[in-house]
């Protein structure tokens, strides 16, 4: 079986300074994957070239085998903010970009319902708490049924309790649109709880450091054994490794 | 690390409180009136003192009335003139405001969004807008006088001016500055260069172009008195001249409270478009 998304980065450079260098990951259809690392060491970089926003790079993208150039519907992105279109309802920021239609419309209620948040169909991006506003985004990041979801430290501008809630949802919602996801983030426990594999990269740009399996099915208990000692096996890891 | 027992203190902490907890939000709303009533009505206040005392200086005869008249002398003189002739004065300096408010005003909108959206054409012409805008009204006078003659043209096109370079200003710093992380959302969405302008970045700036259009107002206002004062034989500013060369302060004091009034008046107008149109912003509301 092919992998759905295999990348291969030769180089990225920010003007003199490499930031990647021989990076290599392929993720599995209906995959979960977590990317952890140091501060600095590339990890959203690698996101907005898989994304397409950034082409200025050398190696090679896969998506399902395909070489991809740019961006594609196949691939959503949910951002470390929610980045709501202010002037626009939420309904109208979910189905951004998307002309209306009946089956437009239908998705839209559905993926607010599926968020929880039909009752705020019309209301503006300013009136929603932190939580809800990246509810919205993530019910914007699946509305174009993208294939492949990328996610840049999604939950980390939230409160701790939030921040569960909201794990909870994108795993129930990201299982039932049988999306795969590779999600960069700083909390280890998000990181463990979420992914079925964590990828821990180098703070030197070079090939991923390591990789630790979660084998644990879905849905998780936070308090499963399993969760505690791979949280610890990660932390050893990261600690080997000069990451912390 | 360890979920379980945490959890069960947490629980404990969250409980044990509790009782203290519903007093304290009752008391809240109880303190703050739920609809703040208005202050709007404060804004009278300043004007109304200032005309009563006015009017108790001149009576007092503490200052000469032929220099500062009081604000009855005023509405006397407005009777004076008679409602026909201060209408016609307003209605012929707001449309001259009006005529060259909307060309400056269109202008700039077109040149301010060609800048904002090209690189290459913001280096091009934007240090020469700079450099025009530091040029004062009436520097441009005698220019617009030679070239135009005496009638309205000149005035309209003086009037142009000082609406021009603050909307092109708006329009143009506003599409400049559109955040990046929108924008990056829409190209994820793949929307085309002519959506994104529309849909993005035009929402985007209308806050910074709307101040722009707030501001080319007032200075269109003012320009109009700087046309007017030159050459003009009706308008509010050939009502200052007039005041001026036959010596009655109460001319040219009425002229200048029209002038306020309407100044007051178009901006009042523009800030309720505004208001209406931006009302998605989320602009700081709390008590103060």
């Amino acid at each position: 079986m092919t992998a759905l998304l295999d990348v291969h980065i030769h180089t990225k450079r920010y003007g003199e300074r490499t930031v990647l260098r021989d990076l290599s990951l392929s993720l599995d259809a209906g995959e979960l994957v977590s990317l952890v690392g140091a501060s600095g060491c590339g990890k959203s970089t690698l996101l907005r070239l898989i994304a397409g926003l950034d082409h200025d790079h050398t190696g090679r993208i896969r998506l399902d085998g395909q070489e991809v150039h740019g961006i594609t519907a196949d691939i959503g992105f949910i951002f470390q903010e929610p980045r709501l279109f202010p002037w626009l309802t939420v309904a109208e920021n979910v189905s951004f970009g998307s002309p209306r239609s009946p089956d437009t419309e239908a998705r839209m209620a559905a993926l607010l319902a599926e968020v929880g948040l039909s009752d705020h169909a019309s209301a503006l991006p300013k009136q929603l708490s932190g939580g809800q506003a990246q509810r919205v985004a993530i019910a914007r990041g699946l509305f174009r049924q993208p294939r492949l979801l990328l996610l840049d430290e999604p939950f980390s501008a939230v409160d701790a309790f939030t921040r569960m809630k909201l794990q909870d949802l994108l795993t129930r919602v990201v299982h039932e649109h049988g999306v795969t996801v590779l999600m960069v983030t700083h909390d280890l426990d998000e990181a463990v709880v979420l992914s079925d594999r964590v990828l821990v990269l180098d703070q030197q740009p070079g090939p991923l450091l390591d990789t630790l399996r979660v084998p644990l099915p879905h849905p998780r208990q936070r308090d499963d054994d399993v969760i505690t000692q791979s949280r610890t096996a990660l932390l050893r890891r990261l600690k080997a490794a000069h990451a912390l | 690390m360890s979920p379980p027992p945490s959890v069960g203190t947490l629980d404990a902490d969250v409980t044990s409180p509790q009782p203290h907890a519903p007093t304290q939000r009752a008391t809240v709303p109880a303190a703050r009136p739920r609809a703040p009533r208005s202050t709007a009505w404060l804004g009278l206040l300043p004007p109304l003192v200032l005309l009563l005392s006015l009017e108790v200086a001149v009576r007092q005869g503490w200052v000469p009335r032929h220099l500062l008249p009081a604000p009855s002398d005023l509405v006397e003189t407005f009777l004076q003139l008679g409602q026909a002739t201060v209408t016609q004065h307003v209605l012929v300096s707001s449309l001259r405001v009006l005529a060259g408010f909307l060309l400056g005003a269109l202008l700039a909108l077109l040149v301010g969004a060609a800048v904002g959206l090209r690189k290459p054409l913001e280096d091009l012409l934007d240090p020469s807008f700079q450099a025009l805008r530091a040029i004062p009204s009436l520097a441009w006078v005698p220019l617009l006088l030679l070239w135009l003659g005496i009638d309205e043209a000149p005035k309209i096109v003086l009037i142009a001016i000082g609406a021009f370079f603050p909307v092109y200003l708006g329009v143009s710093s506003g599409l400049r500055d559109v955040d990046r992380k929108l924008v990056e959302v829409a190209r994820m969405v793949g929307l085309s260069p002519l959506a994104l302008t529309r849909r993005v970045l035009l929402p985007a700036a209308m806050p910074a172009v709307m101040t722009g259009i707030r501001q080319g107002l007032s200075l269109a206002w003012m320009f109009m008195v700087a046309a007017e004062l030159i050459a003009a034989t009706q308008g509010l500013g050939y009502l200052l001249t007039d005041g001026r060369e036959t010596g009655r302060a109460d001319l040219v004091l009425s002229a200048i409270v029209l002038l306020a009034v309407l100044g007051k008046l178009s901006d009042s107008l523009l800030q309720w478009w505004e208001r209406r149109l931006l009302r998605w912003r989320d602009t700081f509301q709390s008590p103060r």
